[in-house]
């Protein structure tokens, strides 16, 4: 490299711009060019003269301008993100709302979803359909043995259908029989009347207990219990024989023990 | 501390070691001086407000410049009825022309290397530096905008000629071609006053 080339770089190799070859080229010539190399040098200083003048000394007003900028920038952040804030305080408050509304739902979803698997719900919606005379016996007959005969044959446990004796001058008469479905198991469906207002009897396998999610629970007991809201109860009783007897009736409680325990007797 | 408290104070963190860089490129390439403080915080919240983007690790001094950068020309199209913009980026567009023109003319180094007096400035700069002292500064008018702009951002920042190209959105050649202008017309201002104040007279050949 001569003198005019190097030149050329002059301000590329001040500051530090050149790929290395170049560099290292002109290195090399300034190394062994006395005249290029006070050249370079001298350019140099001239050019940090320059800039040092031209970049003056410190401000003394720089300092205040800019804590005066940064304050009014960080005023204007909270301003900004204060508007913000009230909005994630909201989330604050709406999160655990939302959350708490979907718990519920999801707790009624599901409590929902028991229900048409509870016995106390079947039986009782069989019951309403027989009250509105939505459902009639396959078997009408007011003979327990004709019933008992007719319903036997059908399922794999013993139905013995009792007669009832009357209780505090109710008579409870047999009206007939069938076969019915709760939740997909079969049981056998007695029913009865009594003061003109339906007595519905379900005999199920012990076994099909499993298939009830509030059966599950009542196993152990010797009774089951429930009232709605439109006075039906529900009451259920074990038998000797493994099964078990449900009545439901729109009337008290003593009246439907006595049906059940007539069974339970057997 | 809330999440953006804290991102305001990294921001800040981040911001303070650049303080003085900063305010030296505003203050120089601002028209009002009263506006200093204004551009100053409004390129730091326009800044903040893009801070999300800003990738660790990559140069937050270029990033930060680049919106100071901005927020000066806003502010100075205030003063004039042609954009500042338009004349910024006449200057860019115009730069096949200034390279033709270059092409045509001498170059300019070759001009003052043939000046008897510039010579005489390089062996002792400090001499008619101090004697020209708040002249140097006047020297930077007979810059135009473009060229003006990228030697104080190569004085100021010492970034180098590919992150000023990205501060500035121009090509890199462009910043150099920019830049050797700058410096060529700043030496013929020296040699000018050089002249006009007789100060190497003595020492002429």
């Amino acid at each position: 490299m001569n003198c005019k080339e190097a030149r050329q770089y002059i301000n590329l190799f001040l500051d530090s711009e050149l790929d290395s070859k170049t560099n290292l080229e002109i290195s090399e010539h300034l190394s062994s060019c006395e005249e290029c190399n006070t050249r370079f040098a001298q350019e140099e200083m001239l050019e940090k003269s320059l800039v040092s003048i031209l970049k003056e000394d410190k401000d003394p007003k720089a300092e205040k301008t800019w804590e005066g900028s940064i304050s009014r920038f960080s005023h204007q952040v909270e301003l900004e993100e204060g508007t913000l804030l009230g909005f994630q305080s909201l989330w604050r408050y709406l999160v655990p709302v939302a959350a708490a509304m979907v718990g519920i739902i999801i707790i009624m979803i599901v409590y929902s979803r028991q229900d048409p698997n509870a016995l106390t719900a079947a039986a009782q919606k069989c019951h309403i359909e027989y009250m509105t005379d939505k459902t009639v016996p396959s078997l009408e007959s007011m003979s327990p043995g004709e019933v008992s005969g007719y319903l036997s044959g059908k399922f794999t446990f013993p139905v013995t259908v009792s007669e009832i004796p009357d209780i505090k001058s109710h008579h409870i008469k047999l009206f007939g029989g069938k076969v019915c479905h709760l939740n997909g198991v079969s049981v056998a469906y007695v029913m009865y009347h009594c003061c003109n207002a339906p007595v519905s009897v379900f005999i199920l396998n012990a076994k099909d207990l499993e298939n009830f999610s509030d059966m599950k629970r009542y196993i152990a007991g010797d009774r089951i219990l429930f009232k709605n809201e439109d006075g039906i109860t529900f009451v259920a009783v074990p038998t000797k024989q493994d099964t078990f007897v449900c009545v439901v009736a729109d009337h008290d409680v003593e009246l439907l023990r006595w049906v059940a325990e007539n069974f339970a007797k057997i | 501390m809330t999440k953006s408290n804290k991102k305001k104070e990294l921001f800040i963190e981040l911001l303070t070691p650049h303080r003085d860089i900063l305010y030296r490129v505003c203050k120089s390439l601002i028209w009002n001086r009263n506006d200093i403080e204004d551009v100053l915080q409004t390129a730091i919240m326009n800044a903040y407000r893009s801070f999300d983007k800003f990738e660790e690790g990559s140069n937050f001094k270029a990033w930060m410049i680049k919106f100071l950068i901005n927020t000066v020309f806003n502010f100075n199209k205030k003063y004039t009825r042609q954009s500042i913009f338009e004349t910024f980026h006449e200057g860019v567009l115009d730069t096949g022309k200034a390279y033709h023109d270059e092409h045509d003319n001498p170059d300019m180094f070759e001009v003052l290397e043939r000046e008897n007096v510039y010579h005489e400035i390089l062996k002792d700069p400090l001499k008619l530096l101090e004697r020209m002292d708040k002249n140097v500064k006047g020297s930077l008018l007979r810059l135009n905008t473009a060229e003006r702009t990228v030697f104080l951002l190569k004085a100021i920042t010492d970034h180098s000629y590919k992150e000023i190209a990205n501060i500035l959105e121009i090509p890199v050649g462009t910043v150099m071609s920019h830049l050797y202008r700058a410096r060529a017309k700043l030496r013929e201002t020296l040699c000018d006053y050089a002249r006009e104040s007789g100060l190497f007279r003595n020492e002429e050949i």
